[in-house]
């Protein structure tokens, strides 16, 4: 019987992950370095922009969606993004805002067009509907405006508001 | 600072954090959050705008920080702005052409909101609408004012649309002069087209044909298409030309109209590759034929699983009608292993969708239980929702079960009102029934042979076996593929197979090419109003009608 093919991820904290060839080809960029590899081995494969922790989450996605394929995210979200995303999907997004910012950074480096859609996604149904104050806040965001140059943004713009 | 006021402002934080709105659930902030977000490149910023509704961004999302506002302003994203349902208020719109924000806007949708022109002239005159591709002003009056800020306007080299309806007639050598300096100075071949359409527009069909003209010898794309379109009555070659042209250029709905007139002209293999083209190109509107072409054999080998393929794309988008054919596809094992319980799940999703065909089919499931059980009630619940929907099929299978009382309790006078109905939409087998009923004078039917015979036609009145084999079976035999054969059609009695023949293959021994059956019931189009004719026929009993009932019987 034959064994299910493994790569080797080796995250910048230099931690290990195995994990089954099929489930990672999800990512662009490993696909991209294993057609130029050697098939016969166990490759390792070093992610040295990706720390252990969102690699981790990284591959427990890759791991459930490379067999039940995402839904398309809707372009703007109409509502909550949790009206448009499946049950497991809406328990992985689970997470500290720091670890969800590190995902669309691991998603857009490893080339997952799914996980950073829906990464992509969770922020911006975060931000929809707030404040430009609550939005720094929740994210920790500088105002580097002047008082001056935010009311006369706020009063060029203001139309959308109300329109 | 002593202990004690530091401790104050401690507790005037919190007071003031508990002020504000309260924490949202996913609000979990952590040391490095700050280093986090300002590491997010510009790139990533934009990915997470595309979710967010261009009115947030605009009204607040921008004002974050400087770093979000030049994302939000530098002219890399594209905002659309529909304001056709909600109208837009004028003040607003005067804020909104003096906006910098609306370098990003390519789609402005005014429809609905009959603007006065000078605001129509103040849109072409803003300074910061320079990348608008598409405006839509249907229901906004357009004169000589408004219409030449819009052709001399910041974005006259970006457009490539503006929808309108109405126009009041102006000077055409000013309009055309307006028209001419700037396609010269901005290169852009929309202001040609936009031109036909105004001389369409105001009924001058000879100035519009010149200008489409012009702009498709250019090389304008979409002047091509409808100047092709434009051909197709008076001159097949000539439009095949210029739909050629804009099809080779790669516009998918261009593949499609020369499919289509291939698909007329009997020239199979071309209309097959243009819609293939097409299809690839991602069209919706391709996916849906071309399974068609591929389950039909039309201008390609037959192939079932390509079919399906299609099929499913096409229902991807939410097409109907491929739901409706994959359902029947599972059915009958094409390009599939045969589900009937996958069958009746897809055809009750098209046919809760409204899809009166879809519904038909499932009152024809629900009457043999196939892939279901059987339940008359359900049959003929799906059969009326059709019926409602002018499908005649599903109006005869109605009239039927009317007269037999299956499903419902039994009303003679409602069967022929749905009768009726599918004979007035040419039902075959209705039509001969109505004949039959003038013959004898049954129910409110009077006795009228001048009536009977323009209904029974050439068939004759001897309600024999001959007439019986004259009368058309409406269904294709599935060995030697005759169509519309007449007499009884023979159907493996394994009814999934959906499997048909006509009498001479019957009779010359042919078996069921799917299950290898040779077991088939016979069935005659005739034999659905044998209950009808039975009521009919109590008094007075016409022996001629006796007869006819017995041989379909």
């Amino acid at each position: 019987m034959s064994e299910t093919k493994q790569v080797e991820l080796t995250s910048k904290d230099k931690v290990s992950f195995k994990v089954d060839r099929d489930v990672i080809l999800m990512s662009g960029l490993v696909k991209d370095m294993l057609e130029e590899g050697d098939e016969d081995e166990t490759p390792i494969i070093p992610i040295p922009n990706v720390d252990s922790k969102p690699l981790q989450k990284v591959i427990e996605y890759c791991q459930y969606h490379h067999k039940e394929p995402a839904q398309e995210i809707e372009k703007p979200l109409k509502g909550k993004i949790e009206d448009v995303i499946c049950d497991w999907d809406k328990k992985f997004l689970e997470i500290d805002q720091s670890l969800l910012i590190e995902l669309i950074m691991a998603a857009n480096y490893l080339n997952i067009k799914d996980l950073l859609d829906l990464t992509c996604a969770k922020v911006a149904s975060m931000i929809k509907g707030k404040s430009p104050e609550q939005i720094r806040e929740m994210f920790g965001i500088e105002n580097d405006f002047t008082p001056e140059e935010e009311a006369k943004i706020r009063e060029e713009n203001k139309w959308c508001e109300e329109a | 600072m002593s202990k004690r006021t530091l401790e104050t402002l401690y507790e005037d934080d919190e007071i003031s954090i508990v002020a504000q709105p309260p924490p949202i659930k996913e609000i979990k902030l952590s040391s490095n959050i700050k280093t986090k977000f300002q590491e997010l490149p510009d790139e990533l910023i934009k990915l997470i705008l595309n979710f967010i509704p261009d009115q947030y961004i605009i009204a607040s999302t921008c004002r974050i920080s400087k770093e979000w506002y030049e994302i939000c302003s530098n002219g890399s994203l594209q905002f659309r702005l529909d304001y056709s349902i909600r109208r837009i208020k004028r003040l607003d719109l005067v804020k909104l052409c003096d906006c910098p924000m609306m370098r990003n806007l390519v789609y402005l949708n005014l429809n609905n909101n009959q603007l006065p022109q000078r605001y129509v002239a103040m849109i072409g005159g803003s300074e910061y609408l320079t990348n608008l591709e598409e405006l839509e002003l249907n229901k906004s009056k357009l004169k000589f004012k408004a219409v030449s800020s819009l052709v001399k306007s910041k974005f006259a080299k970006t457009i490539k649309k503006i929808s309108f309806d109405s126009f009041i007639t102006m000077n055409p050598d000013l309009l055309i002069k307006c028209v001419e300096d700037t396609v010269e100075s901005t290169g852009n071949l929309f202001w040609y087209y936009f031109l036909a359409g105004y001389f369409e527009n105001v009924d001058c069909a000879e100035l519009s044909e010149e200008y489409l003209r012009k702009s498709a010898n250019l090389g304008y794309v979409q002047s091509q298409i409808e100047y092709g379109l434009l051909k197709v009555k008076d001159n097949q070659e000539e439009a095949l030309i210029w739909l050629k042209k804009a099809a080779e250029f790669g516009d998918s709905n261009a593949q499609i109209y020369l499919s289509e007139l291939y698909g007329n002209r009997g020239e199979n293999e071309l209309s097959f590759k243009w819609l293939l083209t097409a299809a690839e190109q991602g069209n919706t509107k391709a996916f849906y034929n071309l399974g068609f072409y591929y389950r039909e054999g039309t201008g390609v080998k037959m192939d079932y699983e390509k079919a399906l393929h299609w099929f499913l794309k096409a229902e991807e988008h939410g097409d109907l009608n491929a739901i409706c054919v994959i359902g029947h596809m599972y059915g009958i094992g094409q390009g599939v292993e045969v589900n009937e319980e996958k069958s009746t799940e897809l055809t009750l999703r098209a046919a809760m969708r409204g899809d009166s065909s879809s519904q038909y089919n499932l009152g024809v499931k629900y009457y043999h239980g196939t892939g279901t059980e059987r339940d008359l009630e359900k049959s003929f619940n799906w059969f009326l929702n059709a019926a409602n929907a002018d499908e005649p099929l599903a109006q005869k299978r109605v009239g039927c079960m009317f007269s037999s009382g299956e499903g419902v309790e039994q009303d003679i006078d409602r069967a022929m009102f749905w009768l009726k109905e599918a004979c007035d939409q040419g039902d075959h087998s209705c039509t001969i029934l109505f004949g039959i009923m003038h013959y004898f004078g049954l129910h409110d039917c009077e006795l009228d042979l001048e009536k009977s015979r323009q209904f029974l036609g050439k068939l004759g009145t001897q309600f024999d076996d001959r007439f019986l084999s004259k009368v058309n079976s409406s269904c294709c035999c599935n060995e030697c593929f005759v169509e519309d054969f007449n007499g009884f059609n023979y159907e493996c009695a394994n009814l999934s197979c959906d499997f048909d023949l006509c009498q001479r293959c019957y009779e010359n021994g042919a078996k069921c090419n799917k299950c290898g059956n040779s077991k088939f019931a016979k069935h005659h189009a005739l034999q659905l109003f044998v209950p009808l004719l039975k009521q009919l026929n109590e008094k007075p009993k016409h022996t001629k009608l006796e007869t006819l009932i017995k041989l379909l019987e």
